[in-house]
């Protein structure tokens, strides 16, 4: 009996069709991880010990503080100097005051100058915080004075307090005026960041009088001579380029720097993107000494952390070129691998190549297949093109084989087959595909013919230049169709 | 029951169901598709497709207006909502993630019903057809949208009124923003143009624009009486303009006056207050210019954009779309 009813029941399971089987979840990473950045954070909290609450100022000190601040409002130039040198005296246990003093909109020229002086000359972390607060409180509030700004920005600039440096870049967003900019660009150089330049390259082209473009030229020169270079687009390429002569005065980080960075990683995984926007483009402007950090954030828990992480990693850019090996590793974390091998292309991570020419096979997932092709493309190593030729192919998905044709003229944007160019000339127009990236590449395969070819080329290239505008799709049909002229046969 | 029956009657059990597995079907189960892009949706599912290919959604990666502010998305902060992974893939409710590949489809089909598994999340089961979709209630929460849509708190908005409210008047996103295409038939599916700000009908019903005597003087009243949140809401580029001007008689309308703007800033324009108007809730404004003193009319528009070409001089009627408009005498 038992015989036979185990005999049916196996008969029965055998005749049932099974189901096809599920495709499993994408694979995830299952290394045991870790929150760094916040085990970072406390470690370097640790490290400064707790704050320490500012001591009460003595009666003393302060009536004498409050009596030279009362004479820097008087009308005695003669008196209001000699106040201005003793409250600097005094020394930074009546920072707080001068704190105080130069947050208060009502408080006299002379009385908010004094102060930022005297506190620029303390160069301590409470000092620094008041110059800061002062120069961020146009943020919240309409700002009548700004070269209050310049001056707080300015005496930031004087001291030691490298801590600054997020804060500082975080307001060039929002900064208006442009002497504070020249200034804070200054104070950012002062520390070893140069991530000023931009804002005094956009007031020098396009500052609305003769003034302001004059002083974002002069700030501009002066920085590349006090920095040693011949110009300053000289020192700006070896800014964005990673500085990879080391001509760049790039100090270490300070304990209080590294908390500021460790807070901003930490905040990637904030649910409001504002915060992590700020976060990606204050760190993404970083100097080079930020890039283990985000290194090592690659290896968080937290996903987002490790996403962003990477993302700022490939903003920074040639500064980030340190970060290689761990960006490697992140090859293989199935939830940042695509934004990963991006990564290793824009910093330029060489021994990442074959890396990546193993991430185009078919058994990848084909986002990563889609990122290892544009990684492979910003290497342009012409060692890449045969991995990339079968992805170039009709019957490839059309992400992956328009990345694979645009990083393959990258690689060798010379002698690219005519066949290659003219289906990215398609797909530049066809709506199937982003336009950005043919365009771009196309671009740069016009220019290197120019530069061959000057005489075929030349024009067609310069029309290409010429042919800008912020309507992206009337440009990109005017180049498509300037293109279509240089495809034409010959008659 | 003695242990004879017992037996007899679990042999009866099991034969009973090895017969049924014999003899019994089951669907065959489709073999897993790898979906590489949303036009793979549209041989199955034409309406819903060309519904979203009609949508904002579907542009939200080639819109002109968004790629020049955001720079060609050279700002690529923007890309995380713009392009977004699959919300079942971040989680919902989770924060969106960018994507790396078809991003020139947006916020497309696969963003918004891809599980885990390749599987589709839709409202039947059916392992037997290529997407092989599982119904998911999920789709229909507000959390759904949150990780796009609550990052300017829309959904917190909504949270706050009386539509998320259990109750009669409970309404969530989708009964506005994907109502049914058949009200009377909602086996019909739900429409997938997800209309917005962009459809000015359904601004329309948003608000109310009335002018009434207070003292002799017009007062203004604009009500939320229609939007689940603040009205505009999201997009910082969205504002909402009230207008006046006397109606002299003459064949030339005179100049349009301003007299409110309903819009909540950006970050860099510093002392601006956030005015949109919350949901159930109403403005009141007196006109108090003598130019009032006579017949008036009084506009509400909306501008899609923030900014009028010469704001000392704004031309409403050809810069912005008119929503309501009323005439009011003394």
């Amino acid at each position: 009996m038992k015989r036979a009813l185990i005999v049916t029941l196996a008969c029965a399971g055998s005749c049932s069709e099974s189901p096809a089987p599920v495709p499993q979840p994408v694979a995830q990473t299952q290394t045991t991880r870790r929150p760094v950045a916040r085990e970072e954070l406390a470690k370097v909290m640790a490290e400064l010990g707790a704050p320490v609450p500012p001591a009460e100022i003595p009666d003393e000190l302060r009536e004498r503080a409050q009596g030279l601040l009362e004479t820097l409002a008087g009308t005695d130039a003669a008196m209001r100097r000699l106040a201005r040198t003793e409250l600097r005296d005094l020394g930074p246990a009546v920072a707080p005051l001068l704190a105080a003093r130069l947050a208060d909109d009502a408080a006299a020229p002379a009385q908010l100058e004094a102060c930022a002086e005297a506190l620029g000359e303390f160069d301590t972390p409470e000092a620094a915080e008041a110059l800061l607060a002062r120069i961020e409180a146009m943020r919240t509030r309409k700002d009548t004075a700004p070269w209050v700004r310049t001056q707080c920005a300015w005496r930031l600039g004087s001291g030691t307090q490298d801590w600054v440096v997020p804060r500082l870049i975080l307001h060039l967003r929002y900064e208006t005026d442009h002497e504070t900019v020249a200034w804070i660009a200054r104070t950012l150089a002062h520390f070893g960041n140069f991530a000023g330049l931009d804002g005094l390259y956009v007031i020098w082209r396009t500052g609305r009088t003769p003034e302001m473009r004059d002083l974002a030229a002069q700030t501009l020169g002066l920085l590349a001579s006090e920095h040693g270079f011949p110009d300053s687009d000289a020192l700006l390429r070896a800014w964005i380029e990673g500085d990879p002569e080391q001509r760049l005065h790039a100090p270490p980080l300070s304990l209080l720097h590294r908390r500021e960075i460790w807070a901003r990683i930490a905040g990637f995984s904030e649910w409001q993107l504002r915060g992590v926007d700020d976060a990606r483009f204050t760190l993404a402007r970083e100097s080079r000494e930020a890039t283990p950090l985000l290194a090592l954030a690659l290896e968080d828990e937290n996903r987002y952390v490790r996403i962003h992480a990477a993302q700022t990693l490939e903003r920074l850019g040639r500064r980030a070129l340190a970060a290689g090996p761990a960006l490697m590793r992140a090859l293989d974390d199935a939830e940042i691998a695509p934004q990963a091998a991006e990564t290793l292309g824009a910093v330029g991570y060489r021994e990442a190549e074959s890396a990546l020419s193993a991430r185009l096979g078919p058994d990848q997932p084909i986002d990563l297949r889609t990122s290892a092709a544009r990684a492979l493309g910003k290497l342009a190593l012409s060692s890449s093109l045969v991995a990339l030729e079968p992805w170039t192919k009709d019957d490839v998905q059309l992400d992956l084989r328009v990345a694979a044709s645009c990083a393959r003229v990258r690689c060798s944007p010379a002698d690219v087959p005519r066949p290659l160019l003219e289906s990215l000339l398609r797909h530049m127009t066809s709506g199937q595909v982003d336009s950005a990236e043919p365009e771009n590449a196309l671009a740069l395969w016009l220019a290197a013919q120019a530069q061959r070819d000057q005489e075929r080329f030349g024009d067609a290239a310069r029309r290409w230049t010429e042919v800008a505008g912020d309507d992206p799709p009337l440009r990109v049909g005017e180049r498509a169709e300037l293109l279509r002229g240089l495809f034409a046969p010959q008659r | 029951m003695n242990a004879r029956a017992l037996a007899g009657m679990l042999v009866a059990a099991l034969g009973a169901w090895a017969v049924f597995s014999i003899y019994h079907t089951p669907a065959k189960a489709a073999v897993a598709v790898a979906w590489e892009s949303s036009n793979q949706c549209a041989q199955c599912h034409p309406l819903p497709f060309d519904e979203w290919k009609s949508s904002w959604h579907a542009q939200s990666w080639t819109d002109v207006e968004v790629r020049k502010q955001n720079d060609d998305f050279g700002n690529s902060d923007c890309i995380d909502c713009h392009a977004p992974q699959p919300v079942f893939e971040t989680g919902i409710g989770n924060r969106v993630l960018p994507r790396s590949t078809r991003r020139i489809e947006g916020v497309d089909c696969i963003a918004c019903h891809q599980m885990l598994d390749g599987r589709m999340a839709g409202t039947v089961d059916n392992p037997s057809v290529a997407c092989r979709p599982l119904a998911q209630r999920e789709l229909v929460r507000p959390e759904f949208c949150a990780g796009c849509h609550n990052q300017h708190g829309t959904i917190d908005q909504w949270k706050a009124s009386k539509y998320a409210q259990p109750g009669p008047d409970f309404q969530d996103c989708i009964a506005c923003h994907m109502p049914y295409r058949d009200p009377a038939d909602p086996t019909k599916g739900r429409n997938h143009t997800m209309h917005g700000g962009h459809d000015i009908e359904l601004v329309r019903r948003a608000v109310t624009l009335e002018v009434r005597s207070i003292a002799g003087a017009p007062q203004v009243v604009v009500r939320n009486v229609g939007a689940g949140h603040n009205f505009p809401t999201d997009e910082r580029s969205r504002a909402s303009d009230i207008f006046w001007r006397p109606l002299d008689g003459s064949d030339t309308p005179q100049p349009w006056r301003k007299l409110y703007r309903f819009r909540n800033p950006y970050r860099f324009e510093v002392g601006q207050p956030n005015t949109e108007l919350p949901a159930g809730q109403a403005l009141e404004l007196t006109i108090e210019d003598d130019a009032a003193r006579g017949a008036i009319e009084v506009a509400l528009f909306f501008k899609l954009t923030p900014y009028y070409e010469d704001p000392e001089r704004p031309d409403p009627e050809r810069e912005s779309i008119l929503v309501h408009r009323v005439s009011w005498k003394p």
